[in-house]
C-alpha cells in the first residue's frame, strides 16, 4: 500500500507547497473534412502549453501502432521544457479526442521523477476523453523513479462505447544502479462509464511488498499495454511467451499486455515481443535498434 | 450465532468451502524458482496480502456495505420458499453487487484468476447455503467473484465489515502458507511462523481495506500483482499440478 500521507486525489495546488509548481497543459483534436480518398482527416483543435509541459505537433517517424504512417491523423509529442516533475510539483495534462478523430501522442524523452529540494509528493494527472469513433494511440516514454522521489502518476481514460485505444506504460525503478524512489502508477480505463481495465502499481519504498515473488520480484522494469479495439479481432486466449510477460484478454474488444524486466531494456524487449506476436497493426518485428520504436 | 464464534468458524481452514484445493499461485511460483525457502514464502505472503489480499478484502467490505443494514442474521427457513423472489431482490440490491463484481473483474487482468474467483465464489455460496441457510444466500447471484460472496457471508453471520476484511486477508495468506508445507521442504511450524510474522501487516491491511470498501467502489485501488497473474496463467497450462491454482 502506498504511503497514506500521499493524497488519493489532489485538488489543483490545494494550499501551495513549500516547493513545487502547478502546471496545466492540454491537447484536443477534431475532424477536418476528408482527404481525396474519402478518409477522415484530423486536425489539432487546441494546444495549451505551460512549462514544463509543452505539447507540440510533430510528423511521423518510426513504427506507429495502428496508424503507421497515416497522413490524415494528428500527431503530438509531449516535451518537457524543464526538469520534472520535482517534489511538490503538480501537473495536469488533459487530452480530448473529438468524435471520429485520431490522435497519436508520443513523448520526446523519458520522464525522470526527482525528489526536488524537500522531497514532497509530486503528482502527474492525465485526464483523457475519447469521444465516439475516436482513436487515441498513446506511446509515452518510461517514467523513471529516481531515489527519494514520492510520485503519483495517474492516468484516467474515459472511452466512448466505440472508441479505440492503444496505451503503453513503462515504469523504471531508479536510474542505473540507483535505489528507487516511491512511485504509484494508476491507470483507470473506463468505457461508457464502466470499468474496463484498472491497474495500480505501488513501487519503491512506499509500495509495501512490491519486491516480493508474488508482485514484481526483483524486477526494476514494470510495463503494460492496454488495447481497446471496438471492431474485435483481438486474441481471446492468453498468450504467455515467457514467465514474465503475458497477453491477457479482458473481453472480445480489449486485451492487456503485462511484462516485467530486470532493467528498462529487458522490459522494452518483452513488451515489443508481445506486440510483435499480436501482429499488425499493433506491433511489428522491428529487430534491434538503439531506439526500438 | 454470535459474531465472534462465527468469525472463527468462517476463518477456519477446515470450513469446507473449496479453498483447500488452491495455493494462490504458490505452486507455480515454486516451480518457476521464484520461491525456494521460508524467506521466499514469507515475502510471497507479504506481497500477496498488500496487493490482491487487500484489494479483495476491500471488495468484500464494499459488498457487505451494499447489503441492507437490517439484513436478519438468523435464518428464516419457513419463509424462504415463498418470500425468496420478493424479499430476495429487496435485500440484495443485485445491481450494486453486479457493479462491484464488474469493478473487481476490471482489476483482475488474468482470465485464469477471473475464472478461479468466480468458481470459488460459487463454491463458497453453495456450501454456505447448506451450512447456514438464509434467504439472502438463497437469492444471491451465483457467478460473482469470491470476495463479493465473502461480503454477503459476513453479513449473514453477523460479522462486522472490518472482521469480514480480516477473514479475507487471513484466507489470502493461510491458503498458500498451508499449501507450502505440501510443496516445499519446510515444516508446518515455519509456515505458521511466517503468518504470525505478518500479523501486524494483516491487521493494518484489514483496517485499510475497510476504509477503502466503505468509500466509492470506483476508487478501490487496483493493487496489481503481475507475477501472481503470470503464475495463474502458467499454472493453467501446466499438466502436472497438485493444486488447482
Amino acid at each position: 500500500m502506498f504511503d497514506s500521507s500521499l493524497p488519493e486525489t489532489w485538488a489543483l495546488n490545494p494550499k501551495g507547497s513549500a516547493s513545487g509548481m502547478t502546471c496545466r497543459a492540454s491537447v484536443a483534436t477534431t475532424t477536418d473534412g476528408t482527404d481525396p480518398n474519402g478518409r477522415t482527416r484530423t486536425r489539432v483543435d487546441g494546444l495549451r502549453r505551460q512549462a514544463p509541459l509543452v505539447p507540440r505537433p510533430t510528423g511521423a517517424s518510426g513504427f506507429e501502432p495502428y496508424v503507421d504512417g497515416d497522413s490524415n491523423i494528428a500527431r503530438v509529442a509531449l516535451t518537457t521544457a524543464a526538469a520534472g516533475p520535482l517534489g511538490g510539483d503538480h501537473y495536469i495534462f488533459d487530452v480530448h479526442v473529438g468524435a471520429g478523430s485520431t490522435l497519436l501522442l508520443r513523448e520526446v524523452s523519458a520522464t525522470l521523477v526527482l525528489p526536488g529540494a524537500h522531497g514532497d509528493p509530486s503528482l502527474m494527472h492525465c485526464r483523457v476523453t475519447v469521444e465516439s469513433g475516436g482513436t487515441l494511440i498513446w506511446v509515452p516514454e518510461p517514467v523513471i523513479a529516481a531515489r527519494g522521489c514520492h510520485h503519483t502518476h495517474r492516468v484516467d481514460i474515459d472511452l466512448a462505447e466505440d472508441a479505440r485505444l492503444f496505451f503503453r506504460e513503462e515504469l523504471l525503478l531508479g536510474r542505473h544502479g540507483e535505489d528507487p524512489g516511491s512511485l504509484s502508477s494508476r491507470l483507470n480505463v473506463r468505457r461508457g462509464g464502466r470499468a474496463l481495465s484498472i491497474q495500480r502499481f505501488d513501487l519503491g519504498p512506499a509500495g509495501k511488498g512490491f519486491d516480493t515473488p508474488s508482485v514484481v520480484g526483483g524486477c526494476l522494469g514494470v510495463g503494460s499495454v492496454v488495447i481497446v479495439e471496438p471492431d474485435g479481432g483481438l486474441p481471446t486466449e492468453t498468450v504467455i511467451a515467457d514467465p514474465k510477460s503475458a497477453l491477457l484478454p479482458i473481453d472480445e474488444t480489449c486485451v492487456q499486455v503485462n511484462s516485467l524486466g530486470d532493467d528498462g531494456l529487458a522490459l522494452r524487449r518483452r513488451l515489443d515481443a508481445a506486440l510483435a506476436e499480436l501482429g499488425e497493426p499493433w506491433g511489428r518485428e522491428t529487430g534491434w535498434s538503439a531506439v526500438p520504436r | 450465532m454470535r459474531s465472534r464464534s462465527a468469525l472463527l468458524v468462517l476463518a477456519d481452514g477446515r470450513l469446507p468451502t473449496g479453498g483447500y484445493a488452491h495455493s494462490a499461485g504458490l505452486e507455480q511460483a515454486i516451480r518457476q524458482g521464484w520461491v525456494n525457502d521460508i524467506d521466499g514464502l514469507r515475502d510471497f505472503l507479504r506481497g500477496r496480502l498488500h496487493t490482491t489480499g487487500l484489494m479483495n478484502a476491500a471488495f468484500a467490505v464494499a459488498a457487505w456495505n451494499a447489503l441492507e443494514e437490517d439484513t436478519p442474521t438468523e435464518a428464516a427457513p419457513t419463509s424462504t420458499s415463498t418470500a425468496e423472489s420478493s424479499t430476495g431482490t429487496d435485500i440484495l440490491a443485485e445491481a450494486a453487487l453486479r457493479d462491484l463484481d464488474a469493478e473487481l473483474i476490471a482489476r483482475t487482468p488474468s482470465p485464469a484468476l477471473r475464472r478461479i474467483g468466480s468458481w470459488l465464489g460459487t463454491l463458497m455460496l453453495r456450501s454456505m447455503r447448506s451450512i447456514h441457510p438464509h434467504p439472502l444466500l438463497d437469492a444471491f447471484p451465483k457467478d460473482l467473484q469470491q470476495p463479493i460472496v465473502y461480503g454477503a457471508v459476513g453479513r449473514v453471520l453477523g460479522l462486522s465489515d472490518a472482521d469480514t476484511a480480516a477473514t479475507v486477508l487471513h484466507e489470502a495468506v493461510t491458503g498458500p502458507a498451508t499449501a507450502a508445507v505440501k510443496l516445499m521442504h519446510i515444516d508446518p511450524f515455519q509456515a505458521h511462523g511466517a503468518i504470525i510474522d505478518l500479523a501486524y501487516d494483516l491487521d493494518e491491511a484489514a483496517e485499510r481495506a475497510a476504509d477503502f470498501g466503505r468509500g466509492d467502489p470506483a476508487e478501490i485501488p487496483a493493487l496489481s500483482a503481475p507475477l501472481s497473474d503470470f503464475a495463474a496463467e502458467l499454472h493453467e497450462g501446466d499438466n502436472v499440478r497438485l493444486f488447482a491454482s
